[in-house]
């Protein structure tokens, strides 16, 4: 009896074990359960899902990672070899490399806190900055992002989840957004670097196939295709919510890429320049009819800036918050006291302007200096940041002059296209390059410097400009007086042939009168860092 | 067995006690015969001659004597291939290296196993050491590859004690006198004064007529008391049992700082049907409490202006501390805006920080012999590991750090946190074994199946003052994430011949949710033979050499343990909760897609081992002497990842090869063995090699120092965190001349390709020494010693700190000090990639000194009473200049919690 019950005891033991185990295998499979993290299946579940990724793609241009404002960087942790968070926001990194390179600006941040940046206003940089090295991962972190949005919304797993048909034509504006901000970028990296790794949405994640590198022509022409294929499904001009891109914002990329065609590629393309930029003029954007400096602050997004701003990068005190974009803009250009001026409680005193620049826009309303200083603008020692001309462009202020929505984090966004940039290019390509109406060119300019409160300028002295060095520098100034600081300079020196030689700044090549550089500083290194990674990466000359 | 289980449920600790004396006085005859030693092996013992692996079983007498407040206390110094570095911080866990791991960026954690029960990571902060009877630690592939993916970094199994037939009772208690050893050399105020007027005369203004020692201030002398007792015998005088409580409290150098830990611990082991089923079921339930200190006031007491003083009658924020004022006047608020460094004592008397943690781990285990054939055996283990941690932090309004900007007004706000954290472990295994002898041959077989369950969910409310200063921004969100789960089916064989000849075989079969379905198993494995020579003719009966054993295995282990990537084989998405973008006059919720890796699979090591088991002159002299060697291929490993590769930067991947290989000598000397006098030494070394042989993309940067400077690399060929560093450059008076660095590649400029590869932080070589003398009847000496010979410290504290940059704060404005190793380089910026901080990190370290007096013979020979007095981390010899040379982050000093030098007086009494 004793012997059966025993044995009936272990058969049931038997019977629960066995049962048991195949109930537990099952366990191995990884159950997501949390409000932030999602598997596929549940995150295309939600029909909001598609536009909060497109929402991320555009953010890119102004977050470093998913926790505001610092903490769960896109890049990785910097003791794993990431980059630090706040150096790698897309718009600090774009701006650092196209302004601290050049006579509009000059920072003071010493290099225990920012190795390596003296090298950008030297023109001293290797490829070991680490800048660039931020700046390249990001601008890379940004393309792979889009080339997976364009996979995850194809017509196939669209109707495979079941995605209505209202949803289904609003992702086919989305993608369209998608592949002009990955243009926007391509564009980006082949300004900066030249040849560059390049892939699409056909690349597939974990195929262990090395992305290839393609030359800037390549790419250029990819971008331009890519920019003729998504116009039709794009939406009019100024038809889309603000923040997001519509067929004037395409267009205006096309110009650039145009007119800076022959950097790109070796041939001069500025008709096909002019016919683009004139499409952005015709579009129903205009000169805004605000104070100039209205343009520049907290509210910029409803003060009548959004009339002019074909293409803003949005930032918010509250809830786009970053340690780069306007909030960089603004607390690295003042002191504390000064700060307390623009509608912010710091002030990170690190960037102020070359005596050149100052030397060349004059007394231009437009270049608006901090009110009662008397800092020398010469600049002895690029760490002191009491010497040079302190400017003021962006402000957390509004314009009404209340305070932006935190005493840190700047409300402003940044506007990377706008109209007064189309008309200084229409502008270049009558003055400089024979196309279009300098009678037109002309008007633009003027209606700038009118809004700007400078004085307007006469057909003779459009005429007076004889030497193509003469209508270069023309234009370089009419820019500078325009656009100073919005982060196209180094861009419109290499196009205008004045970055190399030719016209020099104080600590341009690390000396305090300035001297030429190497033609091949035009481009920036590939990082070391990355050149390890990728095998098909080589070096750009001169690094 | 209903009066049983009855009695449990309802017996206190005394009552249970006063249940045992009373069931003693019926059994008081029973002696305890001398057994042979047998040895924790994974799901068995065996008898430590049997023996195939190696492994280093430690049982009291060979545990650290003096005040040992923690479990890896014991064992510190004591096993070869071991290496412990214990925190200063109360209440913290341990770093334990076995051989040096096996792994480049997975857990190099070896698994613990207590009673039966896997451990998550190594947590024995909260385990009393006085429960601890021995220690068992399995070292090569033969032995752990029992325990599969786990094992793979070797296993540190523990058994508790347990109660016995005889009543026993003892009582432990010792008191510490706990001082700061060694402080941090930076300028003193005098010192300061001339330094600042000489470097930074535009900033005398900040100096004040003060001299303090900011390190004086925040740390304190300390005492710490333990006390514990236990009662072990026979409930009914059948079922052994053993009850320990403990209380520790230790507060710690730092002023706020403190650490209680109560904890209380059952055994009850009852067997039925003639001993046919027997259980052994344990239980620790552990209650801790405390005080953290904010540690980053260490390194701000570095910082700290020295010419100022603690307090300051016209404090800014109204706390009575002094600040840095730094002409940051805020006109709106009437008050200073904070700026510079904090004061360090203000820092840590203005924050309250308290931790309740609560553990509860246990385990049943029953062992079934079957009626019908007792050979054959059903053993099955249930139990669990919960922790239960929640915390309260809470800020002084009228601080520097309560007061602050919400939305762009200062004010007085003050803050308050609570954070809370719940683990569940679940462990179940079932084995059948069978063991039986033919003549001159006997065999054990063994198989079963393991299941594992890691479940962690947390919360950090962060400051809830701003949920309704700013609630956009400020709300409750908790966190939980994926559980981890292992599963597995694993069997042994051994087999012996004329108990000379012994062979092993075990194979597992492990199943690891971080891996896809493609990838989940893994198969591990190993044999082991081994051939007691001394067993043979020959030597049999040698009594010069008395004992020799010839062992040598290979086997492989698993890994799957990559930290927080717990589902990195899936894609995944992240909507943001804080980071908007806005679209019109909509914010949306930003939404990534997450990078992921779903070829990720198991990381496994080829493990070699040969040994030699001997003892000279009837075992007075014995030893092992281990060479092994690891291989390890496919590490999982956190590395960069090519642009356009992945949905991010950096991320998991198998790559490349790892060797780790050395050699382990243990020495066990009863040198003298008299009766009035007896002296005994234990010594063991370890020369342990790892280096990288293979990677996917070489020269990976580790060892970020901030803002992108990198000071440690993982590359081919080299140990991994060597430190990467420039060559400094010294003028004709050595001193370094500030970014010259050597153009190692001769191509007329300085890049990263001119950094070099300089030393490591592994040691090659450590050491431990103890020795054991008794002197009469009455009086015990011990001493440990240990060594770590040619493992090298980044200095970040001077690194950081000892530059001009520093001293004067260009970004804020405010003065602040520097190690004085200022005066050494005179540096204008930080300069964190030079070689100049690569310090040597070699060490040799008395640990411990301990004088005991015994009172024998009391209470009818029943009783001995122990009177101790001694001194725990008595001396350190280095060359390192800053507090010790045994550092945590790979060989990066921080600033880290002083390990105290602590003055013990304390008693054993057992009954």
């Amino acid at each position: 009896m004793k012997l059966n019950i025993l044995k009936l005891r272990n058969l049931a033991i038997a019977g629960v074990f066995l049962l048991s185990i195949t109930s537990c295998i099952n366990d191995l499979d990884v159950k997501v359960n949390d409000d932030e993290l999602y598997t596929s299946e549940q995150f295309y579940a939600h029909p909001e899902s598609y536009k909060q990724f497109l929402a991320k793609i555009y953010a890119g241009l102004a977050v470093t990672g998913q926790t505001s404002p610092n903490g769960n960087s896109d890049l990785g942790l910097e003791v794993d070899g990431g980059p630090n968070e706040g150096f790698s926001q897309y718009i600090r990194g774009y701006w650092q490399l196209q302004e601290l390179t050049t006579d509009e600006a000059i920072i003071a941040w010493g290099e225990s806190d920012n190795p390596g940046i003296k090298d950008l206003n030297f023109n001293t940089w290797n490829a070991d900055n680490k800048f660039n090295e931020a700046f390249f991962a990001r601008i890379f972190f940004q393309i792979g992002l889009v080339n997976e949005f364009l996979r995850e919304t194809t017509d196939e797993k669209l109707s495979s989840r079941g995605v209505s048909a209202d949803l289904k034509a609003q992702i086919k504006t989305f993608r369209a957004e998608a592949r002009f901000l990955r243009a926007l970028s391509y564009y980006h990296a082949i300004d900066i670097y030249g040849k560059i790794p390049f892939s699409t949405e056909d690349y597939i994640i974990g195929s262990g196939v090395t992305p290839s590198v393609q030359s800037r022509e390549y790419v250029f022409n990819y971008i331009l295709g890519e920019l003729n294929e998504i116009d039709g499904d794009l939406v009019a001009a100024k038809t889309n919510e603000y923040g997001r891109a519509d067929k004037a914002a395409a267009w205006m990329l096309k110009a650039k890429l145009y007119q800076n065609a022959k950097v790109y590629t070796g041939t001069d393309r500025s008709t096909e320049a002019l016919t683009e930029i004139t499409k952005v003029i015709g579009s129903p954007y205009k000169i805004a009819t605000i104070p100039y400096a209205d343009l520049f602050k907290a509210d910029n997004n409803t003060n009548g800036a959004q009339d002019e701003v074909i293409f803003p990068i949005n930032f918010d005190g509250v809830r786009t918050k970053t340690y780069g974009g306007t909030t960089f803009l603004i607390l690295a250009s003042c002191t504390k006291p000064v700060g307390a001026t623009l509608g912010v409680n710091d002030g990170w005193a690190g960037f102020r302007t070359r005596q050149e620049f100052i030397q060349s826009t004059g007394t231009d309303a437009r270049v608006m200096k901090v009110a009662g200083s008397t800092d020398p603008a010469s600049i002895s020692d690029y760490a002191k940041f009491e010497e040079g001309t302190k400017l003021i462009k962006f402000s957390n202020k509004k314009a009404s002059g209340a305070s932006g929505s935190d005493g840190i984090f700047a409300d402003a966004d940044f506007a990377l296209f706008r109209m007064g940039d189309a008309y200084l290019m229409y502008a270049e390509l009558a003055i400089v390059n024979g196309k279009g109406s300098t009678g037109t060119a002309l008007g633009y300019i003027n209606t700038l410097r009118t809004r700007g409160g400078a004085t307007n300028i006469t057909m003779s002295d459009i005429n007076a400009l004889t030497t193509t060095d003469a209508k270069e520098m023309f234009i370089l100034n009419e820019r500078a007086k325009e656009l100073y600081w919005e982060g196209t300079r180094r861009q419109d020196l290499i196009r205008l042939n004045h970055y190399v030689s030719g016209y020099t700044w104080q600590w341009k090549g690390g000396i305090q009168n300035g001297n030429s550089i190497a033609p091949t500083r035009t481009l920036f290194p590939i990082p070391n860092k990355y050149l390890n990674i990728n095998s098909n990466l080589s070096q750009n000359p001169g690094y | 067995m209903k009066n049983f289980t009855t009695v449990l449920k309802i017996a206190p600790a005394f009552l249970l006690a006063s249940t045992m004396i009373h069931a003693q006085t019926k059994d008081s005859t029973t002696k305890e015969k001398k057994i042979e030693e047998v040895v924790l092996i994974g799901y068995g013992k065996q008898k430590k001659t049997d023996l195939t692996g190696s492994i280093t079983s430690l049982s009291t007498a060979d545990f650290n004597k003096g005040a040992v407040s923690t479990a890896e206390g014991l064992i510190n110094g004591r096993a070869a291939g071991v290496v412990i570095t214990q925190s200063g911080t109360p209440g913290s866990e341990p770093i334990i290296r076995v051989r040096g791991g096996s792994s480049l960026n997975a857990s190099n954690e070896p698994l613990l196993v207590v009673d039966g029960l896997p451990l998550d990571g190594v947590s024995l902060s909260t385990i009393n050491p006085n429960d601890i009877e021995s220690f068992s630690i399995l070292k090569d592939a033969a032995s752990t590859a029992i325990y599969g993916s786990r094992g793979s970094n070797g296993v540190l199994l523990i058994t508790t004690k347990k109660g016995g037939k005889r009543l026993r009772v003892s009582l432990n208690a010792f008191t510490t006198v706990n001082t700061l050893a060694k402080k941090i050399k930076v300028y003193n105020g005098d010192e300061f004064r001339t330094l600042i007027n000489q470097f930074v005369p535009d900033k005398v203004s900040q100096l004040g007529t003060a001299n303090t020692d900011w390190q004086d201030e925040i740390f304190k002398t300390s005492v710490t008391n333990d006390i514990n007792a236990s009662v072990s015998g026979s409930l009914f005088g059948k079922v052994p049992t053993r009850f320990s409580v403990d209380h520790l409290e230790n507060s710690g150098l730092l002023i706020t700082s403190g650490f209680q830990r109560t904890t209380g611990n059952i055994a009850i082991s009852p067997s039925f049907f003639d001993d046919h089923l027997k259980f052994n079921i344990t239980g620790t339930y552990s209650y801790t409490f405390k005080n953290n200190a904010d540690e980053g006031a260490i390194g701000n007491a570095l910082s700290m202006n020295p010419t100022q003083s603690v307090y300051d009658n016209n404090s800014i924020y109204g706390d009575g501390y002094y600040e840095n004022r730094g002409g940051n006047f805020n006109s709106t608020t009437g008050t200073y805006n904070p700026n510079g460094v904090s004061n360090p004592v203000a820092q840590l008397r203005n924050k309250h920080d308290i931790q309740n943690f609560k553990r509860f781990f246990g385990n049943v285990n029953m062992e079934y012999k079957f009626h019908f054939l007792p050979e054959l055996k059903l053993i099955a283990n249930a139990g669990l590991d919960s922790k239960e941690l929640d915390g309260h932090v809470t800020t002084n309004k009228n601080s520097r750090n309560g007061y602050y900007s919400v939305a762009n007004t200062f004010a007085y706000y003050g803050s308050e946190s609570f954070t809370g954290e719940s683990l569940l472990n679940k462990n179940a295994n079932v084995q059948l074994n069978y063991g039986k002898t033919f003549g001159k041959f006997n065999f054990d077989i063994m198989g079963g199946y393991e299941y594992q369950n890691y479940h962690k969910t947390s919360f950090d409310t962060k400051n809830i003052f701003l949920y309704t200063l700013d609630p956009t921004n400020n709300f409750y969100n908790p966190d939980s994430k994926p559980d981890v789960n292992l599963q597995a089916f694993f069997g042994r064989l051994n087999l012996g011949y004329n108990n000379k000849y012994l062979l092993t075989i075990n194979y597992r079969r492990d199943g690891s949710s971080r891996f896809s379905k493609e990838n989940r198993w893994g198969n591990f494995g190993g044999v082991a033979a081994a051939w007691k020579i001394s067993e043979e003719s020959f030597l049999k009966g040698n009594s010069t050499l008395s004992d020799l054993k010839l062992r040598a295995s290979v086997g492989k282990t698993g890994q799957q343990d990559i930290g927080d990537y717990r589902y990195d084989y899936f894609k995944t998405y992240n909507v943001s909760s804080t980071l908007f973008y806005q679209f019109g006059n909509t914010f949306y919720q930003i939404a990534k897609a997450n990078g992921y890796n779903e070829n990720l699979k198991w990381e496994e090591s080829l493990k070699y081992n040969l040994g030699l088991d001997f003892g000279f002159a009837n075992n007075r002299v014995t030893g092992t002497l281990d060479f092994y060697l690891a291989d390890t291929k496919d590490l999982l490993s956190v590395v960069p990842e090519g642009p356009l590769e992945n949905l991010r930067i950096i991320g998991p991947k198998n790559i490349g090869r790892l060797q780790s290989k050395g050699i382990e000598l243990g020495l066990d000397i009863k040198a003298v063995k008299k009766e009035n006098f007896t002296l005994n030494f234990n010594y063991n070394a370890t020369y342990n090699n790892i280096k990288i042989k293979e990677l996917e993309s070489d020269k990976i940067d580790k060892g970020g120092v901030g803002l992108g400077a990198f000071i440690q690399t993982f590359t081919t060929g080299y140990s991994p965190y060597a430190f990467n560093v420039y060559q400094q450059v010294y003028d004709n008076n050595g001193k370094p001349i500030e970014g010259a660095y050597v153009d190692r590649n001769n191509d007329g400029v300085i890049t990263s390709a001119d950094k070099y590869i300089y030393k490591k932080p592994q040691a090659d070589v450590t050491m431990g020494f103890m020795t054991n003398a008794t002197f009469g009847k009455h009086i015990d000496f011990s001493m440990a010693w240990r060594a770590s010979i040619g493992n090298y410290v980044y200095d970040q504290i001077s690194a950081d700190r000892a530059q001009l940059g520093n001293i004067y704060n260009t970004v804020d404005g405010t003065i602040n000090n520097a190690p004085v190793d200022f005066t050494n380089t005179n540096f204008r910026f930080t300069n964190k990639e030079s070689d100049y901080y690569v310090k040597n990190g070699s060490f040799v370290k008395l640990d411990n000194v301990t004088l005991g007096y015994t009172f024998n013979n009391l209470l009818k020979n029943n009783g001995s009473i122990r009177f101790y007095t001694g001194v725990n981390n008595v001396l350190i010899i280095t060359k390192y200049k800053n507090i010790d040379p045994e550092v945590f982050n790979e060989g990066r000093d921080g600033s880290i919690y002083p390990r105290a030098r602590m003055f013990t007086l304390g008693i054993n009494a057992n009954f």
